[in-house]
């Protein structure tokens, strides 16, 4: 019982054991580039190249870099950002719970091109990873690599893969997914909405949703939903498959 | 005004304490699960019991999902530390994550596509899907 007790607080403990005032200023700067990031993304209508995410990395990785700073001192800096990640993550049975409704409704007709999605897509990049000679690491991270970042990363560390590897693989697949989508609807010519959210959702996680939600509410309502179960779905086999 | 700000308050303590409570059934039961899916699991449970989402859980779900994308910066800085291995293995890589999605998001599309071409609108989508991604983020 303790013992759990130290292991959780040992999580928080960066927060008390590291000079203040260092910490103010990363979570302060890490803060203000992410903000600008994001709206410079709004305002050039949402264009996937200019994720939020990559461009405040790229912007994060210079200011490091022009001030000398240690790349593991700034994340002890950020913990604050990565201890929140939690409760945000908790607040995804929100998004679900509404969707409910729709997947009482169509049972396995969502369901099914949900599952295609969520197994097809680990297992091509499973598959390219173990080909062409890779560490298992990052063989195991790649299984992880079409769901919600934040269940990704937990995943990915109790299968044996790294959650930050599983991070950055993720938001590049959401961002390559989310680019081609048009190209590839047209392609497949599914004119449906659900199915072009589902697909999305499923296989692009947030970074397609968004992309969803540009096309129509209801194409964004069924991403949402494949988002969602694809992620619970996935880090629930997983861990029982490789654990 | 003041209100909306100690419910949305009340609604981020609610969250963190389903956080952390799933926190310790993860270390104590030794879980399987990323603690965070524990933590769904419990919320969604509350949800359904209660037939409704509390206002509070609703106003602070709205902003912790649309920022979201700060909650993960720490983890993506981490791309500084993994440059070796990512020039490594940079073909792998590329395959993995270019090809593979595309290739994958084609054959979802199609099957959906094939399975889902005949319903059509006699669903009622529920419209608040505004809460987290309609803000366009993570």
């Amino acid at each position: 019982m303790t013992s759990v007790f130290q292991q959780i607080t040992a999580l928080f403990s960066p927060l008390w054991t590291q000079n203040t005032i260092f910490m103010i200023g990363c979570l302060l700067t890490t803060l203000i580039i992410y903000l600008l990031c994001r709206a410079l993304h709004l305002k050039f209508n949402q264009s996937t190249l200019l994720h939020p995410l990559t461009t405040s990395t790229f912007v994060i990785g210079m200011v490091l870099y022009f001030f000398h700073v240690d790349v593991a001192e700034y994340k002890q800096g950020i913990t604050l950002f990565e201890l929140l990640l939690g409760p945000a993550t908790v607040a995804l049975a929100v998004p679900l719970y509404n969707q409910l409704r729709v997947l009482r409704q169509l049972g396995l007709r969502v369901l099914l091109p949900i599952i295609i999605g969520g197994t097809v897509a680990p297992i091509l990049a499973w598959l390219s990873v173990y080909l062409l000679d890779t560490p298992l690491q990052l063989q195991m991270t790649m299984l992880v690599k079409s769901i919600t970042t934040p269940l990704a990363m937990g995943t990915a560390e109790l299968i044996g893969g790294s959650a930050e590897l599983a991070a950055i693989i993720v938001i590049i697949t959401g961002i390559v997914g989310a680019t081609f989508a048009p190209w590839l609807i047209l392609l497949t010519k599914a004119d449906s909405e659900y199915a072009q959210g589902l697909a999305l959702g499923s296989v692009a996680h947030v970074i397609g949703t968004s992309r969803a939600l540009n096309i129509s509410e209801t194409c964004g309502a069924f991403a949402t939903l494949g988002l969602c179960l694809n992620g619970v779905i996935t880090a629930l086999l997983l861990p029982l498959l490789f654990a | 005004m003041n209100s909306k700000l100690v419910c949305g308050f009340l609604g981020f303590a609610s969250l963190a304490l389903i956080y952390l409570v799933s926190l310790f059934l993860f270390y104590y039961l030794a879980i399987p699960l990323p603690p965070a899916l524990i933590g769904i699991f419990l919320l969604l449970l509350v949800l359904i019991m209660r037939r409704s989402v509390p206002v509070s859980i609703n106003i602070s779900a709205r902003p912790m999902l649309a920022y979201m994308g700060l909650f993960l910066l720490p983890a993506l800085i981490s791309v500084l530390l993994y440059v070796d291995l990512f020039t490594k293995h940079y073909l792998a890589l590329i395959v993995a994550v270019g090809f593979s999605t595309v290739v994958s998001l084609g054959i979802t599309l199609w099957f959906s596509q094939k399975i889902l071409s005949r319903v059509k609108a006699n669903i009622s989508v529920v419209n608040e899907v505004q809460t987290p991604h309609s803000e366009k983020d993570e």
